[in-house]
């Protein structure tokens, strides 16, 4: 054998050049240049080129998929109808060598809002689209049967699914990773559980066992479309441009992850949030610090220091960081959750590894650790400070592939209905819906995943669960537009109350708040942005509505880049300068474009995702956060005491600043003609 | 064209002029490398594996990430593409003989770093300072009641001290076995009002302790009997414990003086000969979340009297007089190697070894032997005082874990591992080995303590093959090794002062023996 055999030293050869003939119109530009359109009305699949005009419009990822939807879906259509479009989309990054880049986009219109739904998620499904050959999968029409779509090299078809309907997710993956596998090598599932078969409004699509693209209720369209799964099995190569380049920003990426100290026990982070509520100033966060607790521990390391300092909104967002004090949060503190861990659980190109496997006393006797999010939503949101039950709601509402913040709001909601009278037992099947107790909210649970008696009421969130109950119950739901926000309080800060009320997708805290902006630092890349100084009046927060503002925009727009190529946004907390998103797009693709024009482009999709909710009858203003979340009435104790947001005045100018209407938030006729024209 | 179409399995692949290239021979195909220095588990050799067949392994919290590794190197077909993609460079292609000997050339290096070094010299400062705490600390030693018939003096002790109401903590085999009847009786007879808690299971748990605190309360008691093996013995402790620091949880106790407030009169009726709980300051406990095994050490801990009672001991089987026999000679042995001890730690050593030796196997073949009985209750006492003073070893350490995972029992588990810890530590500990020997009566002063401490080992190598204790542990599956290696290590440092220290490569190494 000659020395040129060795693949590891002959990486040169390679690089440029296809490996089979078949790929010979396989681009070296880190997309794959096809998307393939399912009909499942009809069953036929269609392969459809894309020219490159289109990837250096939109990107890929949500980008692409925006593109497609907005054009595709006609304005009337009904979410879980046959013309509704189910995007699956990889990022644009994915597979090129760059760190922190294995998300994948769900896109739809959302059933929940009835405009632009997303849904984002980790796990190894991304790149197993773009090995398939696609930049994206399309599926429209309603089949008769269940069916679930499988690819690999050779065969692109749809398989009948009607052993696996009734399956809940982790099933349906094992069943199907063991049915197609071929060899070793176990072809990647995206699948709905339960939830999405029965259309509940707040279910999501579910992979790698219990990663869930959760929001937007997309689940339940895929529900409606009788489509299971997705089976992935290609083995095609994804090519950058130019792969010494990538590999050399990756390592500078890497190197601080890398950088990783011993760090202080789980309960002293409760500490350091104590400190940060009690001070009159803020520091700039820095990324660095919050990815050592993330490597350390995941997100639940934000168990007790996010109520300490007045983060997480508490007890149906009525109660503050006095209901949910150092000893009630002390069941979840980071280290339960770390002592249970087995297996470290990283997504595809992740070199943090916020996630992991845990073995549990229950039926499942395993569980993904639990995300800060769902242990917030089930654990202090309805008071309930039993975590065993938490582990094992995870696994249930995993299963079902029901989205954990929904759930919980559901639970809570309906848990202050009960306090306040508005139902009673009969109403609940019996079950005492006090704040915190523990049996019931299981017992609920499983209820709504089954979608029986009481829990059919809230199987489809709180907007539905409304209109259900009546009796003036609005009041007491907190939601943007039909979703639920996050666990994440914006009346400690007002980033988050725009972003909840501001987006074309409402409620959502992924998309950006102030404390996003100080550990992005993108203002070292990017000209004419606001600078945060090292240390600021936490008041000014509050009073600046025309700084937050600008902050927003650029935080809409950073994040909508961000989901383009399909980063991670706990890779992008460590700040720009780190992690060089631009750079690698740049290294990717062949193009040669300033931060500063990708932010251009990110702007148009931006205004593209708003145009969609526009054009499908949404109103930008009646997507605002319930009041009560923004501090009206005002809190008379805990971290956010007398905290409130005039919303009203920053969405006026957030969508100024965008160039919108800056009293019904619509982008001008001709802002969306250039847009779309230019492709 | 690229050169890893000629390890396509199929031979399918043709270069640009359509012609198959020549196939390379298996042997060649060159294999990944992975460097743990630059790899930072991020997983992009997994999906493009076209095989499938790298792992991501298990958790290395020494790493903080999980580090990629060949399930199996048969499967791997060389094709590259994981050096290629690799985002850091951290996988290099070479011949698999090269591989391996980069393998093990990494993972000794990792055993010689200076983090490494630095940790051991923590590790020892915080013994030193253990020890010299352990001569301040004022360990209690119960008061002790032998000989055949004693467990009915018990009764009177206990209403010496005026309490009215016990609670007996005993476990479901016993109670059928009639074990604690005469005891109960005599209780009675006293006029000492009783409540039995049997729910205790072969390994306790947090539900157990939290089942027995409740009876407790419900019934007013006043004073807590351990009556049984270890485990209802420790189960005991830690309810006393939870009794009287209700702010507590058991989790919260774990490790070192953590129970804040003394427990309730607490008394000791062992029925095994072995795990010595009757003395020492240590109960261990599962949390059946996890399965991980944790112990709690405190001197409060202590019983106030402890009964040795032969009689009771009559009934127990060969297989589990054997096992808890040879828990008691490891927490001997372990405490007389360990760097912790002192004179009259190491006097209760070499008593206990030679009572074991001369004893075990005598109650073993013939279970009506009062005097064998007695002398192995005297010894697991005696092992029990030394070794809760200058602590356990590693054997322990990979013990527990075997008990957390599998359930397996803790005498039997510490019997098979035993021999094989000993003789990684052999040439440390060959001093004091080849003493114990000489106390156990195996040998004579002036022989070469090298030969005696093989002898020593050999000594117990032939117990348990004359007691049938198999040399391996049944339940032990390949995909755990490095998770009880990695909990095995963290229960181990820096408390146990163990003579030489163990790093993760030798620790999996030794689980490994054990595989059936």
């Amino acid at each position: 054998m000659s020395e040129k055999h060795v693949a590891g030293l002959n990486l040169e050869k390679y690089n440029r050049k296809p490996v089979r003939k078949s790929e010979g119109s396989m681009k070296e530009k880190g997309y794959m240049g096809k998307i393939l359109n399912v009909d499942l009305t009809t069953g036929d699949i269609r392969e459809e080129e894309l020219p490159d005009r289109v990837y250096e419009k939109y990107l890929g990822g949500m980008g692409l998929g925006a593109y497609i939807l907005y054009n595709r879906i006609p304005a009337d259509a009904d979410p879980l109808g046959p013309d509704n479009l189910l995007g699956f989309l990889p990022g644009l990054l994915t597979g090129t060598g760059s760190l922190f880049t294995g998300r994948w986009m769900v896109v739809g219109k959302s059933p929940l809002t009835g405009g632009w739904g997303d849904a984002n998620c980790g796990g190894n499904f991304s790149p197993a689209i773009k090995r398939c050959g696609y930049d994206g999968i399309f599926f429209t029409g309603i089949s008769e049967k269940p069916v679930y779509l499988y690819i690999d090299d050779k065969v692109k078809e749809l398989r009948d699914a009607s052993d696996v309907w009734g399956m809940d997710a982790v099933e349906t993956e094992e069943f199907l990773e063991k049915k197609e596998a071929r060899g070793d090598k176990k072809p990647k599932v995206a699948c709905i559980g339960t939830a999405g078969e029965s259309i509940s409004l707040i279910s999501g699509i579910s992979t790698d066992k219990g990663r869930i693209a959760a929001r937007s209720g997309l689940g339940a369209v895929m529900g409606a479309k009788r489509l299971k799964a997705v089976v992935l099995a290609g083995k095609q190569r994804i090519v950058p441009h130019d792969r010494q380049e990538m590999k050399r920003i990756s390592r500078i990426c890497n190197n601080w992850v890398r950088f990783q100290p011993p760090f202080v026990s789980g309960p002293l982070t409760a500490l350091f949030g104590a400190i940060m509520r009690l001070l009159p100033v803020a520091f700039t966060m820095d990324g660095l610090l919050y990815k050592i607790m993330l490597k350390k521990w995941g997100t639940v390391s934000m168990n007790q220091m996010s109520p300490e300092m007045g983060d997480s909104p508490i007890k149906n967002w009525k109660g503050s960081s006095r209901d949910w004090g150092f000893m009630k949060s002390y069941s979840s503190n980071p280290d339960v959750f770390t002592q249970c861990e087995t297996i470290k659980y990283h997504c595809y190109s992740c070199p943090l590894g916020c996630g992991g496997i845990c073995t549990t006393d229950d039926k499942y006797g395993k569980t993904h650790k639990p995300e800060y999010e769902t242990v917030l939503a089930l654990g202090g949101f309805c008071m309930n400070h039993d975590v065993k039950t938490i582990f094992y709601l995870n696994e249930v509402l995993n299963r079902a592939g029901m989205d954990t913040i929904s759930a919980g709001h559901a639970i809570a909601f309906a848990m202050e209905c009960y306090e306040e009278g508005l139902i009673t037992r009969e109403d609940t099947d019996g079950l005492e819906l006090t704040w915190g107790n523990s049996e019931a909210i299981v017992a609920l649970v499983e209820k709504m995943v089954r979608r029986e008696g009481f829990g059919h009421i809230l199987a489809d969130g709180v907007k539905q669960a409304v209109e259900r109950i009546g009796k003036g119950s609005e009041k007491f739901a907190v939601h943007a537009g039909g979703q639920e926000p996050g666990m994440h309080d914006s009346r400690n800060d007002p980033g988050y109350a725009l972003h909840y009320s501001v987006e074309p997708t409402p409620g959502r805290h992924t998309l950006g708040s102030h404390m996003y902006y100080e550990m992005y630092q993108l203002w070292k890349v990017v000209k004419g942005i606001p600078k945060i100084p090292p240390m600021y009046r936490k008041s000014s927060k509050y009073r600046d509505i025309d700084k937050q503002a600008q902050i927003g925009v650029v935080n809409s727009k950073y994040m909508t880049l961000i989901n383009c190529v399909g980063a991670c946004m706990f890779g992008v907390f460590l700040g720009a300068k780190r992690i060089r998103i631009f750079d690698w797009i740049n290294g990717a693709t062949g193009w040669e474009l300033t931060p500063d024009q990708y932010m251009e482009k990110a702007a148009d999709i931006h205004s593209l995702k708003q145009a969609f909710n526009i054009k499908h009858g949404i109103d930008p203003k009646k997507a605002k956060l319930s009041d009560r979340a923004l501090g009206r009435p005002l809190q008379n104790k805990g971290a956010n005491k007398g905290r409130s947001i005039d919303i009203e005045a920053m969405m006026k100018r957030y969508w100024e600043a965008f160039g919108w209407d800056s009293d019904t938030g619509r982008p001008s006729d001709g802002q969306i003609q250039k847009i779309i024209a230019d492709v | 064209m690229a050169d890893n179409i000629k390890v396509c399995p199929e031979g399918a692949v043709k270069d640009a002029s359509g012609h198959v290239p020549e196939r390379v021979k298996r042997a060649e195909w060159k294999k990944p490398f992975f460097d743990r220095q630059k790899c930072n588990g991020c997983g992009v050799c997994l999906d493009v594996c076209p095989t499938g067949c790298i792992s991501l392994g298990a958790p290395d919290r020494r790493d903080h990430h999980a580090c990629p590794r060949v399930i199996d190197f048969k499967n791997c077909i060389g094709c590259g593409f994981c050096a290629l993609e690799c985002p850091v460079d951290a996988i290099e292609m070479d011949l698999l003989s090269v591989v391996e000997e980069k393998m093990i050339k990494e993972a000794v290096q990792r055993d010689k770093s200076m983090k490494w070094t630095l940790k051991k010299i923590g590790y020892r400062a915080f013994q030193k300072v253990m020890k010299l705490a352990s001569k301040i600390i004022p360990f209690p030693i119960p008061v002790l009641l032998t000989g055949p018939g004693s467990v009915m003096m018990l009764a009177q002790n206990i209403k010496a001290r005026g309490i009215k109401h016990v609670l007996v903590v005993t476990d479901k085999v016993l109670m059928d076995l009639k074990l604690p009847d005469g005891f109960l009786a005599s209780l009675k007879e006293h006029g000492v009002a009783y409540t039995v808690f049997d729910d205790v299971q072969a390994n306790p748990t947090i539900e157990n302790v939290e089942a027995g605190r409740k009876i407790y309360r419900q019934n007013k008691c006043r004073a807590i009997v351990g009556f049984g093996g270890g485990s209802p013995m420790d189960c005991a402790k830690i309810i006393g414990a939870r009794i009287r620091n209700p702010y507590l949880s058991v989790r919260m106790m774990k490790g070192l003086f953590r129970v804040i407030i003394p427990i309730p009169p607490f008394f000791c009726v062992p029925t095994t000969a072995g795990t010595g709980s009757e003395t020492t300051v240590v109960a261990v406990i599962t949390d059946a979340g996890n399965h991980f095994k944790f112990a709690i050490n405190d001197i409060k801990l202590v019983p106030k009297i402890a009964v040795l009672d032969p009689e009771l001991m009559k009934g127990l089987p060969p297989q589990i007089t054997s096992t808890t026999g040879m828990d008691a000679l490891t927490h001997a042995v372990e405490a007389y190697i360990n760097l912790s001890g002192n004179s009259f730690t190491d006097e209760n050593a070499e008593n206990a070894v030679r009572l074991i030796f001369e004893n075990l196997e005598k109650a073993y073949l013939d279970g009506s032997d009062m005097e064998a009985r007695n002398n192995m209750a005297l010894a697991s006492f005696y092992a029990g005082i030394a070794f809760t003073r200058a602590y356990v070893g590693y054997v322990h350490a990979i013990a527990h874990n075997m008990g957390g995972l599998y359930g397996v029992p803790h005498g039997l588990a510490n019997a098979v591992i035993l021999p094989y810890v000993l003789d990684f530590c052999r040439k440390a500990s060959e001093k004091r080995l080849a003493r114990l020997a000489v106390a156990g009566g195996i040998g004579t002063h002036g022989e070469p303590e090298e030969e005696l401490s093989y002898r020593f080992i050999e000594k117990i190598k032939t117990m348990n093959k004359n007691m049938k204790i198999p040399t391996g542990i049944e339940p032990l599956k390949k995909s755990d090794i490095p998770l009880i290696a990695v909990r095995a290590l963290k229960e181990a440092h820096p408390l146990y002062p163990v003579p030489v220290f163990m790093t993760h490569r030798v620790c999996e190494e030794i689980v490994g023996k054990l595989l059936v």
